[in-house]
């Protein structure tokens, strides 16, 4: 299937390999290097899950995604990114609640660094000694984000949003879940959602359909068993479990986040769902709504209010965070503005103004191998084929659709305030 | 070819790339900086970007960028060396994109030198409310430094290594000359950059446009005497290496060492860097994170400008007598020359790969091109790869063995660790 952008030409190539794995390909001929993204759909949120429909439901400890992750790139003669090192190639990974990446970009040696790729996910390498020695770097990743405000006002956040959802679970995991990890349980891991009906091979960039497929043919098996695992979501139930939550940091001011929860969605309407959300909250606070001059004037609201829709399998909320001695006031104007564009409606102007604005944004967006390969690798995890997606249901957005959003995803009953205080620390130096 | 010079000090550098469907537009302002300047200089790059004479008040500019299809017009500072540059970059839809025929990029034309060149004024200083809110939003910056426990450790290491010098300032200043800014002030400042800071403007466009008799038009009007900017400013040696520990409430401590070194050719340099920590299998990763599982990052930085190369990295408290030693280790052996051939080889490829990735988009070409301006080094990715393949094992060794200590920086964990 080839799908096409009629604004921009650019064009994606969708073919199910006979290995099961589906690979999509972006040709971009104009560009001087090609990335390729591995994605699983296993991450962070799928601590529980079925192997088949009738088995029993196994669980496994937070964070088991993020080490199957780092544990991946273990061959047992050296590490794949040393392989990759020595092509030129610039290799990395992440794990998302919904999904773990494996890519590359390089601007040459394109075929020996996509062998490289699909090797290494394809053939673990765990041991007692690499999976224990692979724990003390993990470790101090997690220190590092548990230090990183931003991080720990969004996890705090989300442990307020939900009640039983997973994602309430920091990536990473804990301390304690992260010392559970036993090769056992990544292999485990590995052999229910590393197959290759669950994954898809993104490539974009100077390369061509052929010699992806020619690759993909010389390296994966001829077939892979059905995928038969299911995610186990525990039911979450409606509201949320905290309104208020708050600790104290090394900040250097008070810092907010603001989480609207709402019904969960699927496939494209969450993210047309998505694109509502964000117009409707740009509309609300915006640089340029009238809410958030007045904040800045009577000094509630310090630079700015940055705006995020964040949702998956079973979970959907709409954020805004920034920093300010009084978060609750600006909470409070928040929902007050909500209260107001709920009876006296969204200013028309300003909704095509920010339509046009998204639409801009999403042209400008898909201007690189790298920024195709994250469209078709986003696309592939959200259940779409297109990576142009964006773009069409921008262009059918009305201020009736927007004004809807706003009814139903913007419920002041259902919200969650995350505070960070600053601790009162002096430093303490020793020249 | 066209003269590169569009008015006195103002050169201007043009690329069409049809392969883009946006234009990118960056200006840079090159000047020194102390004390008393430093936070004007950062509070100038939000303040003229945030209003203009055209477009008043804090919400009409935010509109109308919206309304030309998400445009942007954004500022940073930049520092070099003991010097400083105010980096402005406009980048928009191209023309042909666009719904119902606009000329963005007249429009955005007429709004970037509407900001810079018209701000919005009254009694000779920048009117408020855009004043008083960029500058509270300068002095929040400057608190929040710390919210980056990295980057602040890094800052902290340079205001460290080199105290009494320009480059000890960090980047939003200081607080106390943060807060006594005023509009007046301000606006002497940037006037005085006007007419005195040279200036590099580069624009990368999908197709010819009249951009650059746009700008040459624009300045005309502003007199220029512009005044050189000495970039290179070596720090003095230092006999003994400097050392300094502070705590912080954080659950992950922070090493930064500081090398000093004199005469290090830049290619050789990056070379060196590269296979010491910046390069994804340097010996920092390899030997520090991957066979010690020290830390989660270990990197290496340097400044040409300073004469100064930096290793930092994350570590339980715990470690930092170890990490510090293996940081050591690894500067041994760069200095003994033991390491890998391989790793010339990989440094040259990783640099190759960065270079093209950059290309992918009109933001990397401009970078790219003003950087070797600022540089002197205008040589295409192509020919500085050529020159860092002729560096040798022989040439990086003799140079790691210039490296000599200059500072220990340590952010502590201050509560006891989890882990």
């Amino acid at each position: 299937m080839t799908l096409t952008d009629p604004r921009t030409g650019d064009t994606c190539r969708i073919i199910r390999h006979r290995s099961g794995l589906e690979l999509r390909i972006a040709e971009l001929p104009d560009f001087r290097t090609a990335s390729a993204q591995l994605v699983t759909k296993f991450g962070a949120q799928h601590i529980r899950f079925r192997t088949d429909a009738g088995a029993a439901v196994t669980e496994m400890p937070p964070g088991i995604a993020h080490y199957l992750e780092h544990k991946l790139f273990e061959n047992p003669e050296c590490s794949a990114s040393e392989l990759f090192a020595q092509l030129g190639a610039h290799d990395n990974a992440y794990t998302d609640y919904d999904r773990t990446v494996y890519y590359f970009q390089t601007a040459r040696e394109f075929p020996a660094a996509l062998r490289v790729l699909l090797s290494f996910v394809t053939h673990p390498f765990f041991t007692a000694e690499n999976v224990e020695r692979e724990r003390g770097i993990i470790m101090q990743e997690l220190q590092e984000a548990l230090d990183d405000p931003a991080d720990v006002l969004e996890m705090q956040l989300f442990s307020g949003l939900f009640h039983t959802h997973p994602v309430q679970n920091h990536i990473l995991g804990t301390v304690q879940s992260i010392r559970q990890i036993t090769p056992a349980l990544l292999d485990q891991c590995w052999q229910t959602f590393y197959n290759l009906n669950n994954m898809a091979l993104c490539c974009a960039g100077n390369i061509t359909a052929e010699e992806v497929v020619q690759i993909a043919d010389t390296v994966l098996p001829e077939t892979a068993p059905p995928m038969r695992a299911v995610p186990v979501l525990p039911p979450e139930p409606e509201g949320v479990r905290k309104r208020r939550l708050q600790c104290s940091m090394d900040v250097g001011r008070t810092q907010f986040m603001i989480g609207f929860k709402s019904t969960p969605a699927a496939g494209t309407e969450r993210l047309r769902e998505s694109l509502l959300c964000l117009l409707v909250i740009e509309l609300l606070a915006g640089d340029s709504s009238p809410l958030y001059l007045r904040l800045l004037d009577c000094g509630l609201l310090h630079d700015t209010l940055a705006a995020d829709c964040l949702a998956g399998d079973g979970w959907f909320t709409v954020t805004a965070e920034g920093e300010s001695d009084a978060p609750d006031a600006v909470c409070a104007a928040l929902c007050e503005e909500i209260a107001r564009a709920k009876t006296g409606g969204l200013d028309a102007q300003r909704f095509a103004d920010c339509k046009k604005a998204a639409y801009g944004d999403a042209l400008i967006g898909l201007n690189s191998p790298e920024a195709a390969a994250d469209a078709m690798t986003d696309a592939f995890a959200a259940g779409l084929d297109s990576p142009f997606a964006r773009t069409e249901l921008l262009a059918a957005l009305t201020l009736s659709d927007a004004q809807d959003c706003l009814m139903r995803r913007f419920d002041p009953d259902c919200l969650t305030l995350s505070v960070i205080t600053p601790q009162t620390n002096k430093k303490k130096g020793e020249h | 070819m066209a003269d590169p010079m569009i008015g006195n000090g103002i050169r201007y550098t043009e690329i069409i790339e049809p392969k883009f469907r946006s234009c990118l537009l960056l200006l840079r302002f090159y000047t020194p900086r102390n004390v008393q300047t430093a936070p004007v200089h950062a509070l100038l790059t939000d303040l003229l970007t945030a209003s203009s004479a055209d477009e008043p008040g804090l919400s009409a500019l935010s509109r109308k960028l919206d309304a030309l299809y998400a445009a942007d017009f954004s500022a940073r500072l930049m520092l070099c060396g003991d010097a400083a540059a105010l980096s402005f970059s406009a980048s928009w839809l191209d023309d042909r994109f666009a719904l119902c025929g606009e000329d963005i990029t007249g429009g955005m034309l007429k709004l970037v030198t509407g900001c810079l060149l018209r701000p919005n004024l009254a009694d000779g200083g920048f009117c408020e409310p855009e004043f008083s809110v960029c500058r509270q939003n300068l002095l929040d910056d400057i608190d929040c430094e710390r919210n980056d426990r990295r980057l602040y450790a890094m800052q902290r290491a340079s205001e460290l290594c080199f105290a009494g010098e320009p480059a000890a300032i960090p980047p939003f200043g200081d607080r106390q000359h943060a807060a006594a800014v005023t509009p007046k002030q301000a606006f002497a400042v940037w006037e005085q950059l006007l007419h005195t800071a040279p200036i590099d403007i580069v624009c990368i466009l999908p197709e010819e446009k009249p951009v650059r008799s746009a700008l040459e038009s624009a300045f005309s009007g502003i007199p220029r005497c512009p005044v050189p900017v000495p970039l290179s400013a070596l720090t003095p040696l230092r006999d003994a290496p400097l050392r300094c520990t502070e705590s912080m409430r954080i659950s992950q401590s922070k090493l930064v060492l500081v090398y000093q070194f004199r005469n290090i050719a830049p290619d050789v340099l990056r070379m060196l860097n590269g296979i010491l920590g910046g390069i994804n299998n340097s010996l920092l990763f390899l030997n520090v994170r991957e066979a010690r599982s020290l830390c989660y990052y270990c990197l290496s930085s340097y400044s040409l400008l300073k004469g100064v190369l930096s290793v930092d990295c994350g570590v339980q408290t715990a470690d930092l007598p170890a990490a510090e030693e293996a940081v050591r280790e690894q500067i041994a052996l760069l200095q003994s020359g033991d390491f890998p051939d391989s790793m010339l080889r990989e440094a040259v490829l990783d640099y190759i790969g960065r270079e093209a990735a950059q290309e992918n988009t009109n933001a990397g070409i401009a970078d790219r091109i003003a950087d070797g301006l600022m540089r002197g080094d205008t040589r295409s990715p192509e020919e500085t790869a050529a020159a860092l393949a002729a560096v040798t094992k022989a040439q990086i060794t003799e140079a790691a063995r210039q490296l000599t200590p200059a500072a220990v920086y340590i952010l502590r964990a201050e509560e006891a660790e989890n882990a």
